[in-house]
């Protein structure tokens, strides 16, 4: 075992220790059985031996040139051992865990990744409730002004488009959130220029579709005005709207749209713009009545076996719409809606008396496992429309299947205040969903959902030093999930590794305010698609973007 | 003859038990001996000590009586002198006995019969008892004595020291001057012992008769010898008993003298011999021929004669020399002259013999004068010592009666130690309180001092360390430094009243020169400092004392850290705050007279109104109160500041209508609203001017950010500064504290009437009210005035209850959901909790807050209540109230919040609890109003 020991000090008797490295890692395998280390080794040198056993191994098994980028390159390692990131020496983790020299540790490594790097911050004018970064090159954010912003990566100074939600100004004027709608979901009119659809809930409790036309990277953006369009108004809400999620099956033309209410409601809409658009009727869900009578707009999205359901619900949909055409104003209501907590016993859909902690904090469609027809992208997920989850301030998870109308097939409780909910990447198509809850009390849950698990969550204390403002699970890796705070803080988190975070992001006014509790709350964080950005904002009017690299990679 | 048939048939007579017989005879003696006892006493004057055993002839009549106890003596004694002889004489003495008794028995009728049986043993007696009887034979008997004492005398004379004849006399003698009956029983009764006796005897030997009387026949005639024996015939032993005496004297010495026939009367006389002068006899009388007595002889200086002889004649002086001659005898002479003393009496020297001298040598060397007398002779144990012990009775008196009855002040003594011991004043076996030998001067116990309820030790002075050795380790010694400083300080600031210095000898050591100083100092202490005794706890556990409480941790939820700040622009001072009622708004009044609405999840400030709008800026005052609606269905509050109180119905509460004043909280604030002239004029009219309140159309500037109505107290009714809303959402009352129109001070307004009403007409005495609270189920309404808290009904218009509830000056109240509790915070740092059916009292008055106590408040739906206080901190607290009503609440401290600095000596102004969180929020002076959360 050649190792390299000029960084470590010679001079100081050093006593080994068995190590066992395992890996999740197929392409980094090692050869296995329990290696002797000196205990004074960090993760460096822990690092380099791995990097060299790699080498000697592949080299051994096959001298074809596949595996040449990987040896030359040494990859940073990140060693886990009991959960625990390994920061320090080897003996001192022996000696703050109580171990001895004797002890094998068992220790796995994960591919090392830098912490992300302060890239840019973009500058609000109020506090930003919301950022998307899910399109690439674009941020989407919301603001409590009441003005949806479009920012480019490229372009830090202003925003490309800032338009007005409302435009009277109301009181309630306050966006909560602002997402992007696959545009292709959006017919595409005669404008083939960038037209990007996009959808905004906010404080007064409804959920607005907008049509954008932005200017192409490449055109001037003074010789282009880009406009931004109402496509129709979702009124459910009586309460201020407090999340809002997309679903973007890839296999599926049409888009849906869950949104979480203060009352304690869930609206499941459906995106797709159409001309005629009735106001009534959104109690349809139920319904077997009337089916199969009208094909036109179905497209053949027969590669699920549960299109056929959706195709019935969707025609039901538009059923609706259909006999209350004769209203020309783009009023639209929810296709579904659920009662994450109990309602009040008047079940009005305009009650405006919710019960106690009614608050749905968030609600989100379920993320499944990306069909893998797209070679180049294996590991992208998509949010399906069939099951949604939501969690709200009583402190319940809750699963719904939107498919059988809405039926709350999972629900499990705990006495947190739930602040903010995502769901962890599934790591395999048939890998049960796991989600990740962020709380008033300053702590993080990871849920199981399955129902035959009798834990509850487990529950990772005083993550932050403030309530858990925003929770967003990597996009391809099923262990990395990011967190936000009122402190100020971002973290980014491995489920292998929980008792500590792998990194804390120091954002752009860090040294504004060091006093604990002066610190801006940032109120909500994305990730970019690859998962190599992170967006962050908040109370300081601005968001920032922090730039990793490998993050979440798994090969 | 009569008396010997008497006796025959006594003795005839089936003898009667021993025991009887003898206890009757044992009665008859007594009687008897008190009958002889003169002549006893006169008897035993005459016998020598201890020689009763010895009986002489005159005791015959005493022997007689004293028989019985003398047998026992005589049995008595022997057993433990002489044994190996004992029983031989014994049985001589019983058989002595028994003759002289049946001897008795018959001298009883005929004594001459008596007299003649023994001449035959003793011839020298009886001729002398034949001359006797013919001497007293004319006599008559009635001379009883003086025939004894002739007859005592012959016995003496003719005994010839045969004891047994003495016996026998006596035993004559016993029966005289008696009753014949009383002999004949006792007779009888010694008759039947002696009979038995010799029954006995007879069964054991038939020889024994025939031996009995030779031996007692060679007693008499042979003479005893006395060389070897120790023990006279009667056993005793002769060093004890008389002695026996020549024939010619009495046994105490004297002579008898001669009875012969006097020659001068020819009568009979006795001729006692001369008496010799012997060392023993007093000679003084004989030797003095000078017979003048005890005389001064100077009476006889001037006479020829110096006295008189026993005849009376003269005796005339000696002649004596003079001077002269004397010297020159003492010179000359034969030497006598120094020997010799003048003898007074007689007048002349006497030469002094050699005795004499002798005893002048001893007076000289303070010696016993008698050379005879020699002081260190061996002791004779006469009558002690082994061998003498001698039971005998002192005195024949009978028992007397407190020998054997148990003595009553005995008893009552012995019950009074028994009472003592009882109530434990004495402690039997108690351990033995010796004072110590030694006493430990060093010991840590002061001296014992007397067990009194007003003692109190004195405070012991700490002892000595290390600073105080002469040679103390170095480290205690001062450095230059610290002598300095210690030199520059106030003797009173020093911490030592010393220099610890160090010597290598204790002899080194000089003199403490402030000794004198602080012996005196201590003793001012001692004597002028007033000491206090404390009663102290005696407690093994001092755990016991502390409530039992539940944990903290048991009581979760409840807050414990900030979890949002809302910041407040330029740190205004923020003096209230409400949370609406489903929890997703706080509204917060602060110094600048701005309401502003915070999203209280996020803490972001959405929206802000100046209530002093149209105010004139001198007017313009703080909000001193905002209180949301509690009904549900609208959103509403109402915030005061002087002179005014603002109804809103914010905008971003609702999502239904675009504008807001077409907000259903809007409509419902404002549906009432007449035009105002005529509201105002309908106002007076029907209230008059009790209710001095106009309600009034705020501008369309202020409608449009959703200020409903305004309502607008005039200038007398000072400023509302607590805003209570009844439950239904209705009525909402405010308070003016500093109100002049005194009925004025509680006004009542109702939303949908717009209409203000003062339920009290009259104003509470003395003190202005400071706080209200609607019951939350009953139409009751609290009024907190400065001391007191009242509880009105508010329908029936009367006085429910007074809450006395001992405060100096309430600052806030709150009542629990259940309606049964209330809490009430004062300025005088205290919280009160009171339980209304209980007590007017509180049940619990607690003082935790270093200062005023600003606030305090229920949560609704969790067990828990808070008091805030300009101390800055916020106490949360854990308060159960049972349904059950025997169980007192449970009040647990749960958790001090700290987090707001205090401003301008104000902390914590306000506090509300989120309605269904386990949130707490709290304004305060540093413009900041914290959420806490768990």
């Amino acid at each position: 075992m050649s190792v390299p020991s000029q960084s470590i000090k010679s001079g100081v008797p050093a006593s080994n220790v068995p190590v066992l490295l395992t890996t999740s890692l197929s392409s980094y395998a090692i050869p296995a059985g329990p290696y002797m280390l000196p205990t004074d080794w960090r993760r460096t040198h822990l690092s380099t031996l791995v990097n060299k056993l790699i080498n000697t191994s592949s080299t051994s098994q096959d001298d074809t040139s596949s595996s040449s980028s990987t040896t030359n390159a040494s990859i940073p390692f990140d060693f886990i051992v009991d959960g625990q990131l390994l920061r320090t020496s080897l003996q001192d983790y022996i000696q703050s865990n109580g171990l001895t020299n004797e002890s094998t540790l068992n220790i796995e490594y994960i591919r090392s990744t830098l912490p992300p790097t302060y890239v840019a911050a973009f500058e609000h004018d109020d506090w930003v409730a919301s950022v998307d970064a899910s399109k690439q090159g674009l941020f989407l954010t919301s603001s409590y002004d009441g003005s949806v912003r479009i920012f480019s990566s490229s372009d830090s100074k202003s925003a490309i488009h800032t338009f007005s939600s409302l435009k009277s100004s109301s009181a309630n004027a306050s966006l909560v959130d602002a997402r992007w709608v696959p545009s292709r979901v959006v017919d595409l009119e005669q404008d083939q220029r960038a037209s990007h659809s996009i959808v905004t809930a906010g404080m007064d409790g409804v959920v607005r579709m907008w049509k954008a036309t932005l200017p192409e990277s490449s055109q001037a953006s003074s010789s282009f005005k880009p406009t931004a369009k109402r496509l129709w108004n979702g009124e459910f809400h009586s309460h201020p709207v407090s999340s809002l999620d997309v679903s973007n099956s890839p296999n599926s033309e049409r888009s849906y749209l869950i949104s979480s209410g203060w009352e304690g409601a869930l609206a499941f809409w459906d995106a797709t713009r159409s001309n005629q658009q009735g106001d009534g009727e959104e109690d349809d869900d139920g319904d077997e009545d009337d089916d199969q009578d009208d094909d036109e707009d179905d497209d053949d999205d027969g590669s699920d076996q549960e299109g056929g359901d959706r195709r019935r619900k969707r025609r039901k949909v538009k059923n609706g719409k259909r006999k209350k055409g004769s209203n020309p104003s783009k009023v639209k209501k929810p296709v579904l809606t659920m009662w994450h907590s109990s309602p009040p016993s008047s079940l009005l859909p305009s009650s405006t008396v919710p019960g106690a902690n009614a608050r749905v904090s968030r609600a989100i469609f379920e993320k499944i496992q990306g069909s893998s027809q797209d070679s180049k992208t294996p590991s992208q997920h998509h949010s399906g429309a069939d099951r949604a989850w939501s969690a709200g301030w009583d402190g319940g998870v809750k699963g719904w299947d939107l498919e059988s109308g809405g039926s709350n097939f999972a629900s499990k409780t705990s006495d947190k205040v739930i602040l903010c909910l995502d769901q962890m990447a599934p790591l395999s198509a048939s890998s049960a969903p796991i989600l990740v809850t962020g709380h008033m009390d300053r702590s993080v849950a990871i849920w199981d959902m399955r129902t035959d698990v009798s834990t509850i969550a487990n529950h990772l204390t005083n993550v932050h030093k403030g309530p858990v403002s925003c929770i967003r699970s990597h996009p391809t890796s099923g262990y990395i999930f990011s967190t936000s705070s009122y402190d100020g803080s971002v973290k980014l988190w491995d489920t292998r590794s929980t008792k500590q975070s792998l990194f804390s992001l120091v954002g752009r006014g860090a040294t504004k305010g060091e006093e604990e509790g002066e610190k801006e709350k940032v109120l909500c964080l994305d990730w970019s698609s690859d998962g190599q950005i992170i967006v962050s904002g908040g109370e300081d009017k601005a968001i920032t973007v922090h730039r990793g690299s490998g993050i979440g990679r798994s090969d | 003859m009569p008396p010997r048939a008497a006796k025959a048939s006594s003795s005839s007579n089936p003898p009667s038990s021993f025991s009887s017989s003898s206890s009757s005879s044992s009665t008859q003696v007594k009687r008897k001996r008190n009958h002889v006892k003169p002549a006893e006493t006169a008897l035993l004057s005459q016998q020598p000590k201890g020689a009763f055993a010895t009986k002489t002839a005159k005791g015959k009549a005493r022997d007689a009586s004293t028989r019985p106890a003398q047998k026992d003596a005589l049995e008595l004694i022997p057993e433990s002198s002489v044994e190996g002889i004992q029983a031989p004489d014994d049985d001589d003495e019983e058989e002595e006995k028994s003759q002289g008794e049946r001897n008795g028995g018959e001298e009883d009728g005929e004594e001459e019969e008596d007299q003649e049986e023994f001449p035959e043993i003793d011839t020298t007696q009886s001729d002398q008892e034949d001359e006797e009887e013919n001497v007293d034979g004319g006599q008559d008997g009635d001379q009883d004595v003086e025939e004894e004492e002739e007859e005592e005398q012959d016995d003496d004379d003719d005994d010839d020291q045969d004891i047994m004849a003495e016996l026998q006399d006596e035993e004559d003698g016993d029966e005289e001057g008696y009753n014949s009956s009383d002999i004949d029983n006792w007779d009888s009764e010694a008759e039947d012992e002696r009979a038995e006796a010799f029954a006995a005897r007879d069964d054991a030997s038939d020889t024994s008769i025939e031996q009995e009387l030779n031996r007692m026949v060679k007693r008499a005639t042979e003479k005893p010898d006395e060389s070897d024996r120790k023990t006279n015939l009667l056993g005793i032993d002769q060093r004890l008993a008389a002695r026996a005496v020549a024939d010619d004297k009495n046994p105490d010495g004297s002579s008898k003298g001669i009875f012969k026939r006097s020659e001068i009367t020819g009568e009979m006389k006795r001729v006692y011999p001369e008496i010799e002068a012997d060392y023993d006899s007093d000679s003084s009388t004989e030797d003095a021929p000078n017979r003048v007595g005890n005389v001064p002889m100077e009476w006889y200086d001037d006479l020829p004669h110096i006295g008189y002889d026993i005849d009376g004649r003269k005796i005339m002086r000696p002649a004596k020399g003079d001077e002269l001659d004397r010297f020159l005898e003492t010179v000359d002479g034969d030497g006598n002259a120094w020997y010799s003393a003048e003898d007074k009496l007689m007048g002349k020297d006497t030469k002094l013999t050699d005795e004499e001298l002798d005893i002048i040598r001893r007076l000289q060397r303070a010696e016993i004068p008698d050379g005879e007398y020699d002081p260190y002779e061996p002791t004779i144990e006469w009558f002690t010592g082994k061998g003498m012990e001698m039971v005998t009775p002192l005195t024949g008196r009978p028992e007397p009666k407190r020998r054997f009855v148990p003595s009553k002040w005995e008893h009552k003594k012995i019950m009074k130690i028994v009472r003592a011991i009882r109530q434990g004043r004495i402690v039997p076996r108690a351990p033995n309180t010796s004072k110590p030998q030694f006493f430990n001067i060093w010991s840590d116990a002061d001296q014992e001092r007397a067990d009194h309820p007003m003692h109190m030790p004195a405070p012991k002075l700490p002892l000595p360390g290390h600073a105080e050795s002469y040679n103390p380790p170095a480290e205690y010694l001062f450095n230059e430094e610290e002598t300095k400083e210690w030199k520059e300080a106030e003797p009173e600031d020093r911490k030592t009243n010393f220099l610890p210095a160090k010597y290598s000898a204790l002899r080194l050591v000089p003199g403490y020169q402030n000794f004198v100083q602080e012996r005196f100092e201590r003793c001012l202490d001692l004597y002028l400092a007033p000491r206090m005794r404390r009663k102290r706890l005696d407690l093994t556990d001092p755990e016991s004392l502390i409530p039992k409480l539940p944990s903290p941790r048991e009581l979760r939820p409840f807050p414990t850290t900030t979890g949002l700040i809302y910041r407040h622009p330029s740190e205004v001072r923020v003096r209230c705050l409400s949370i609406d009622p489903k929890g997703n708004w706080l509204v917060t009044g602060a110094e600048d007279g701005k309401v502003r609405m915070w999203d209280l999840a996020i803490g972001r400030c959405t929206a802000t109104w100046d209530i002093n709008e149209g105010i004139a800026k001198s007017e313009r005052g703080p909000v001193y109160g905002i209180e949301w609606c509690p009904n549900k269905n609208y959103s509403l509050f109402a915030a005061t500041t002087s002179g005014r109180v603002t109804l809103v119905a914010p905008p971003q509460c609702s999502t239904t209508s675009v504008t807001a004043t077409s907000t259903p909280s809007f409509i419902y604030a404002t549906s009432a609203y007449q035009p105002a002239v005529d509201s105002n004029a309908a106002e007076t009219a029907t209230t008059g001017n009790k209710a001095p309140v106009k309600w009034t159309r705020p501008t369309e500037s202020e409608r449009k950010q959703g200020v409903a109505i305004h309502i607008s107290l005039h200038n007398n009714s000072g400023t509302p500064k607590q805003i209570s809303w009844h439950s239904k959402g209705d009525y909402f009352s405010t308070v003016c504290p500093e109100a002049t129109g005194g009925s004025s001070s509680v006004l009542i307004h109702q939303v949908t009437k717009h209409r203000s009403q003062a339920p009290f007409k009259k104003a509470s005495k003395g003190s202005s009210v400071q706080k209200i609270v609607f019951h939350p189920t009953k139409p009751h309404i609290f009024v907190a005035t400065q001391r007191y808290v009242r509880v009105y009904d508010l329908t029936a218009q009367s006085l429910v209850k007074t809450l006395i509830t001992g405060l100096k000056w309430i600052s806030s109240i709150d009542v629990h959901p259940g309606g049964d509790n209330i809490i009430i915070g004062s300025y005088d740092k205290r919280l009160a909790w009171f339980d209304i059916d209980l007590s007017n009292r509180p049940y619990k008055t607690m003082r935790y807050h270093s200062k005023a106590i600003r606030s305090v408040s229920y949560h609704k739906s969790y067990p828990l209540f808070v008091s805030t206080s300009d101390d800055g901190t916020a106490q949360v607290f854990h308060g159960t109230v049972y349904n059950d009503f025997s169980k007192n609440p449970l009040i647990v401290p749960l958790k001090v919040l700290r987090g707001h600095e205090i401003r301008q000596a104000l902390g914590v102004l306000d506090s509300k609890w989120h309605p269904n969180q386990p949130w707490l929020f709290t304004a305060g002076a540093d413009g900041q109003v914290r959420l806490w959360t768990p």
